[in-house]
């Protein structure tokens, strides 16, 4: 006790700066934590958004002439889009063997079907800008794939069991939207009359920190122009 | 008294250590949030480039004039001069998110010289992040080619540049993009038939000439 009363005045600045390190030291942790998150969750944004673009640019591919192929996306009432369906044409060169018994001989063409889903997964507590906490909810996009053999021009339909998950999916979505455009920007519920697909996201970090992960959301946006509807000249002879 | 000396001494470099430490986490703070917003801006800036492409050409390929003419251009010399780009864009100005609200900016060069337009990445619940945008149009003799052409081509090269006012100290903007669009007759030709019908029609809404709204 007389040693403490003795350095009284060493104690008590040895005191403040073992608590400035201390919060120094938790600060740089949550700092590193809210890094790794972020740069998780700007790689997941941008490889997903490639997968989206690759898929956008080969839908209707082997349609033949002027065709491009996809439903009108069904939206929730919040403007989420949660079910997308579109596909395209492949000829097997070699007999192909697809899962749910779908076998298509050699020379023959098959119509690849791709449906993209939104399942709501869980909920996080977010803070608004304005200080509220908010609840979001997350989703999963999960992808599917279905193969039908076409005869005579008509692909067959596809039963719901043969839907099966393909490749990849991302689980950590607040926004997913689909839309058709025009080719002057305004939205269209015709497939036949799209020109445009315009894909919207944002991805929420894995790890909600407390406080708040600096980067609460990230946005990605793309408008891609899907296969030309007209006559392609004819070939000169 | 020395140990208050030390005492003291401790305590500036604790301070220092821990000032350094909140400067670095802010330079971190202010990379992800910059991250936020590029990535926001691409993908603003690649839809205003695809809104662009589906323009017309020229004003010579726009639909009215295509279908008044009787046939799309077939020679760069019917094309607009380069000193008369934006000429015929109107009063409204250019949308460059949603074409369809100025229909009278309905060719690619009518966008030229656009400077601070408001763009927007739509966000989630209605929520819009703004960008200011500008615009640059000229002919280049090629896709590849890098000066600007006095003379008409058959291809133009689109220069967009994004800037955030949240992100002040880019005067350069934070993107930019540059596009090379080539006259295509068959695009031409579509759009035509699209929006006016077959060269001829009695009923086409392109007879009486001008604009018929929609670009493209």
């Amino acid at each position: 006790m007389q040693l403490l009363l003795d350095n009284l005045s060493a104690v008590l600045i040895g005191s403040v700066c073992i608590l400035i390190l201390s919060v120094t030291q938790i600060r740089s942790s949550h700092a590193g934590i809210e890094q790794t998150a972020a740069h998780s969750v700007k790689t997941k944004t941008l490889v997903f958004g490639q997968w989206i673009e690759r898929d956008i640019l080969d839908l209707g591919r082997n349609m033949g002439q002027n065709r491009y192929r996809f439903n009108q996306p069904t939206n929730a009432s919040n403007g989420n889009t949660t079910e997308f369906r579109f596909w395209s044409d492949s000829v097997c060169v070699v007999t192909c063997s697809f899962p749910g018994s779908v076998t298509i001989a050699a020379g023959d063409t098959v119509r690849r079907h791709v449906r993209y889903r939104l399942i709501a997964t869980r909920t996080v507590s977010m803070r608004n800008t304005d200080g509220s906490s908010t609840t979001r909810q997350l989703y999963q996009l999960q992808r599917e794939a279905a193969e039908a053999a076409i005869t005579d021009g008509v692909a067959a339909a596809v039963p719901t069991t043969r839907w099966r998950a393909d490749r990849w999916s991302i689980g950590t979505l607040s926004f997913f939207q689909v839309r058709m455009l025009l080719r002057d920007g305004a939205v269209t519920t015709d497939p036949e009359a799209g020109d445009y697909i315009m894909v919207r996201f944002a991805v929420v970090p894995e790890w909600i920190l407390q406080p708040e992960n600096y980067i609460r959301e990230l946005y990605w946006s793309t408008t891609l122009k899907v296969r030309p509807f007209w006559e392609p000249p004819p070939e000169e002879s | 008294m020395p140990q208050t000396m030390l005492g003291l001494l401790a305590l500036v470099l604790a301070s220092f250590v821990a000032f350094n430490q909140q400067r670095i986490t802010q330079q971190s703070y202010r990379a992800a949030l910059r991250d936020e917003i590029e990535i926001a801006a691409s993908g603003t800036a690649q839809h205003v480039i695809e809104m662009l492409g589906a323009r017309s050409f020229d004003e010579q390929s726009s639909p009215a004039r295509v279908f008044q003419a009787g046939g799309v251009p077939t020679s760069a010399a019917q094309f607009t001069a380069a000193g008369s780009f934006a000429n015929d864009r109107g009063t409204l100005g250019c949308d460059l998110m949603d074409p369809v609200d100025t229909p009278l900016c309905d060719d690619i060069d009518d966008v030229n010289g656009l400077r601070t337009v408001v763009v927007e990445a739509r966000l989630s619940d209605g929520r819009t992040l703004p960008f200011t945008a500008d615009i640059n149009v000229v002919y280049v003799s090629s896709p590849g080619a890098t000066t600007a052409s006095t003379t008409p081509t058959l291809h133009k090269r689109v220069d967009l540049t994004l800037r955030s006012s949240l992100l002040p100290d880019l005067p350069n903007g934070i993107l930019s993009v540059s596009r090379v669009i080539s006259y295509d007759p068959m695009k031409a030709d579509a759009d035509m038939e699209s929006m006016c019908g077959a060269i001829g029609s009695s009923n086409s809404p392109c007879r009486t000439g001008g604009s018929v709204g929609a670009p493209g």
